[in-house]
């Protein structure tokens, strides 16, 4: 078994505080050079959308919190095949650049992670 | 550390840590007594970090944490730059930390 | 190697659907809280047929009121039980 974290993000953005959470605990555990599975499941896609502009709503935008992944280490970004074409939405919409993975893949990573965080 | 600075004439509310409470009150007058506040005297060195740290927030949202500035700084200013050591002679303690105070951003939330 | 699964709320908010792709074989599903009104529905079908265990916090579907038809056979545990269950298994997902 590796011994990398596996981050499952499941919720959209501004409804709910999950998605912040999740980014958040894997921001924390990148700062601590832990190796980082990051997967945008269900709803969770939506927070890749690109020219999200929540300032009305007076919410920090997460699609721009996003793209500073790489900066942390987070490398390994993963978006669910079934949760995007099911939503209407292409890799191309997406604010970062997520490898699109079947749930056979995620299965995979699940298996072989230490733990997994699942929000 | 006291609850506020004067800068000409005004009084710009710091928290208890010395980061301002509100971050419209930043402008560089006000950046440099927030680094003498920390025993700084801005060169061009802190400028340039200070800068691409407030395009940082700008862009993203964030205060980076340390692993996130040294690759920033790597990335945008070089790899003489982009090392601890460097930005820890700039910024005394935690780089993170103190240069987000300086730049006017919210204390990094992953500043452990 | 295996993973334990446990879904804690409602069939409503479909988790199931969310979860089931990603069982691999050896992993179980624990059902809790209102996770357990799946048991009253077939939508545990195919993961039964599939080979996989699931079980039931007994005390979450007692103070629900067990459902007297329509009983998926999910397989009863009580607190220790899961317990038991958690130790068998190497990491928990939790779908909620």
């Amino acid at each position: 078994m590796s011994d990398s974290i596996t981050f499952i993000s499941r919720a959209a953005p501004y409804g709910e505080n999950n998605s912040k959470l999740c980014m958040d605990i894997a921001l924390a555990a990148a700062v601590f050079e832990q190796k980082i599975n990051y997967v945008f499941l269900d709803d969770g896609v939506y927070q890749l959308l690109s020219n999200q502009s929540p300032e009305a709503i007076a919410s920090k935008p997460v699609g721009a919190a996003l793209e500073a992944f790489d900066l942390y280490g987070i490398e390994n970004v993963y978006v669910d095949k079934n949760s995007l074409s099911s939503r209407n939405l292409t890799q191309q919409e997406l604010v970062i650049k997520a490898k699109v993975a079947d749930s056979d893949l995620i299965a995979e990573l699940i298996q072989n992670s230490k733990s997994v965080i699942n929000l | 550390m006291t609850d506020h600075l004067n800068v000409k004439s005004q009084k710009i509310a710091l928290d208890k840590e010395g980061f301002l409470k509100s971050l419209q009150d930043w402008d560089e007058e006000v950046a440099s007594q927030l680094a003498i506040q920390e025993g700084i005297k801005l060169g061009p060195a802190h400028w340039e970090v200070i800068n691409l740290l407030r395009e940082f927030y700008k862009r993203h949202q964030l205060s980076p944490a340390t692993r996130a500035l040294i690759s920033l700084v790597k990335r945008e200013l070089g790899k003489e730059k982009g090392r601890s050591v460097y930005l820890m002679k700039l910024f005394k303690g935690s780089p993170a930390k103190t240069a987000s105070k300086i730049a006017g951003l919210p204390k990094p939330d992953n500043c452990l | 190697m295996s993973t334990l699964h446990t879904i804690s709320k409602s069939p409503a908010k479909g988790l199931l659907s969310s979860c089931a792709p990603l069982l691999k074989q050896g992993d179980a599903l624990m059902l809790l809280e209102d996770g357990v009104y799946y048991s009253y529905q077939n939508e545990l079908d195919d993961l039964l047929a599939k080979g996989f265990e699931v079980y039931c916090l007994s005390e979450d579907l007692l103070a629900r009121g067990p459902a007297d038809k329509n009983l998926a056979e999910s397989k009863l545990l009580d607190y220790e039980g899961f317990v038991d269950l958690c130790c068998e298994h190497d990491k928990l997902v939790n779908w909620f």
